[in-house]
C-alpha cells in the first residue's frame, strides 16, 4: 500500500514488453537496478509498471536486447499535475475552495452551554456576546482563561467553568454552586406593608410597631408594622430604633371578576394537505427555495432547522430548514349555554389555581352565569382569607441607632 | 585490510562458525513463502522464463522453478523478486 502511494506521487509509465528476450530483458533491468511492479503475462507480451526515471534506462536496454518496448501514457501524480497545469481556472478554483474552507473554519460558529440549572443559558449568551463572544468570532486567539473568568465574576452561581473549542464548535461546561439557604437579613430596617386591600383579621407582630389592629381595613401599600420602634424612658425626649419587622398578618380579601365564554366560535381541523418549503439560513439571512409555495388561508406550520458541519467539529454558519406548513379549515361552531357554564366554571378554577397563594383559604365563592347575545358572561366573586404581609425596607435617612436585633421575641 | 576469503570450505566454516547470515556471506539466495500465495526470492541473479505456470528464477546455485496458476511478479529489483499467484510447486534444479 505505501509503495503504491509512494509510486503514484513518484509518477510510472506502464509498460509492455515483447519479444524473444523478455526475460533477458528484465534480468538486465533489474541488475542495475530498474524496479519492476505488478508485472503480468499478457499473452505473448508480459505487462509491467516502472517509474519515469526507470522506463528511460529501460528504453536503452530494450534497444540492445532487441525488446520491443510499448509505453502506455504517464500515470501518478506528476501527469495528473501536468495534465492540469494549463487549467488555470481550475487550479484557483480549488485554490479558493481551500482558501474558503480554511477561512470558514476559523469561526466560532456554533455555541453550546451545558450545565446550566439556575442560571440562564440565553442570559449568558447575552453576555458572551455583549462582551464579543459570540457565533461569528475568530477562533484563534481567544483567551479562554479570561472568557471564563469573566463568567465566573458576573454570574457569582458559577463554581466552576471551563471554556474549550474543537473546530468551529465552542462548548461552555459549568457546575453551579449549591443552592444557598436564605440568609435572614436583620440588619436591614423594614416594614411590613399591605400586599392587597382587605380587612385585617388576625396579625402576629414579633417585632416592630403594630399600626393597625385586626377588624381594620387596609390598602394595598399601607404600613401595617412599622420598623421604627420608639424608645422612652420617663421624662426624656424618645429616641427611635430601627428594626427589620416581623409580623404574619392575615387578612379577608374580596375579589370581583369577569370574563365572557363566546357561544360561537371557530374549530380549526387539518384538512390532510401539507406543503414543504425549505431554506437555507447563511449566517441569519434566511434564503426561501422557490420551489413549493403555499396558497393555505389557514395553516399551522413546524420548522426543522438542522447547521451543516464538516464531520463532528465544524459546524458552519449554514443552515437548512424545512418549514412544513398544513392547511387548516375553520368552521364555526356553536355551544350550548350548559356547555359554556362549564367551561367557564374550568376556567374559574384554574385562574384560582394560578393566581391565588397556596395557603389561602376560599371563605366565599359565587359565580354568577349571564346569558347575552353570542356570550356567556360569568363573574365571579371571592372571599378569602390570606397572609397580606409584605416586607418593605425603609428609607431612614440619617441612620440613627439601628439596632442589630437578632433575637426572636 | 583483510585479505578477500577466496577458499569455499574456509569460507563456509567461518560463516557457520560466527553464525553469520549464510545468504550474504556465501551469495547464497534465500526464498521466503507466505502461505501458498506470495513467494520471495532474494539475492537472485534475473529471470530465466516466465509465464501464467512457471517462474523461473536464476540465483547463484541454479534455478529456483515456481509452478502454479496465474502467477505475477509483484516486484522485481535488484534484490527481490515477490511472485504471486497461486503457487503449487517449487523446483531447485
Amino acid at each position: 500500500m505505501l509503495i503504491k502511494i509512494w509510486n503514484f506521487l513518484r509518477g510510472y509509465v506502464k509498460i509492455e514488453m515483447s519479444g524473444f528476450s523478455v526475460e533477458r530483458l528484465i534480468t538486465q533491468a533489474a541488475a542495475v537496478d530498474v524496479f519492476f511492479w505488478d508485472a503480468r503475462r499478457t499473452g505473448g507480451a508480459v505487462a509491467a509498471q516502472v517509474s519515469v526515471r526507470d522506463y528511460k534506462h529501460l528504453a536503452h536496454i530494450a534497444e540492445k536486447t532487441g525488446t520491443t518496448l510499448t509505453a502506455i501514457g504517464p500515470f501518478g501524480l506528476p501527469a495528473v499535475i501536468k495534465r492540469f497545469k494549463k487549467r488555470v481556472a481550475l487550479i484557483f478554483g480549488g485554490l479558493f475552495f481551500i482558501g474558503a474552507l480554511v477561512v470558514l473554519t476559523s469561526f466560532v460558529w456554533r455555541i453550546d452551554i451545558h450545565g446550566t440549572n439556575r442560571i440562564s443559558a440565553e442570559e449568558m449568551t447575552e453576555f458572551l456576546a455583549e462582551n464579543g463572544f459570540a457565533t461569528g468570532v475568530f477562533r484563534h486567539g481567544i483567551a479562554y482563561r479570561d472568557v471564563e473568568s469573566l463568567l465566573m465574576t458576573r454570574f457569582s452561581d458559577i463554581a466552576w467553568v471551563s471554556l474549550s473549542i474543537r473546530g468551529t464548535w465552542a462548548q461552555i461546561h459549568l457546575v453551579e454552586t449549591i443552592e444557598q439557604p436564605g440568609i435572614v437579613d436583620t440588619a436591614t430596617p423594614t416594614d411590613i406593608v399591605a400586599a392587597k386591600d382587605g380587612i385585617i383579621t388576625h396579625m402576629a407582630t414579633s417585632r416592630g410597631t403594630p399600626m393597625f389592629r385586626p377588624g381594620d381595613v387596609v390598602r394595598e401599600g399601607d404600613v401595617l408594622v412599622s420598623g421604627r420602634l420608639e424608645i422612652a424612658a420617663e421624662y426624656q425626649e424618645p429616641t427611635y430604633a430601627y428594626v427589620r419587622a416581623d409580623s404574619q398578618i392575615w387578612a379577608r380579601v374580596y375579589y370581583r371578576m369577569d370574563f365572557e365564554v363566546p357561544l360561537v366560535f371557530f374549530e380549526k381541523s387539518f384538512t390532510g394537505r401539507s406543503q414543504r418549503v425549505y431554506s437555507i439560513d447563511i449566517a441569519g439571512r434566511e434564503f426561501t427555495l422557490p420551489h413549493g409555495d403555499h396558497d393555505f388561508i389557514y395553516y399551522d406550520t413546524t420548522q426543522n432547522r438542522r447547521q451543516m458541519a464538516f464531520g463532528a467539529d465544524y459546524p458552519l454558519p449554514v443552515a437548512w430548514a424545512t418549514t412544513e406548513y398544513f392547511e387548516l379549515v375553520r368552521y364555526l361552531r356553536s355551544r350550548t349555554a350548559a356547555e359554556a357554564k362549564q367551561i367557564g366554571e374550568e376556567m374559574v378554577q384554574s385562574l384560582l389555581d394560578a393566581e391565588l397563594p397556596y395557603d389561602t383559604r376560599i371563605d366565599t365563592k359565587e359565580i354568577n352565569f349571564t346569558e347575552e347575545e353570542k356570550v356567556l358572561v360569568v363573574e365571579v366573586f371571592l372571599i378569602t382569607m390570606e397572609r397580606i404581609d409584605l416586607e418593605r425596607q425603609m428609607m431612614v435617612d440619617n441612620a440613627v441607632a439601628v439596632i442589630e436585633n437578632t433575637g426572636e421575641n | 585490510m583483510l585479505r578477500k576469503i577466496n577458499n569455499k570450505a574456509l569460507k563456509r566454516r567461518i560463516t557457520t562458525a560466527f553464525e553469520l547470515p549464510k545468504d550474504i556471506m556465501l551469495d547464497l539466495p534465500s526464498v521466503a513463502m507466505v502461505g501458498d500465495e506470495e513467494l520471495t526470492v532474494s539475492n537472485h541473479k534475473g529471470i530465466a522464463g516466465y509465464t501464467d505456470g512457471q517462474v523461473r528464477i536464476k540465483t547463484s546455485i541454479g534455478e529456483v522453478k515456481v509452478l502454479g496458476d496465474g502467477l505475477t511478479l509483484r516486484e522485481i529489483n535488484k534484490e527481490n523478486i515477490v511472485v504471486e499467484g497461486k503457487i503449487r510447486e517449487i523446483v531447485m534444479c
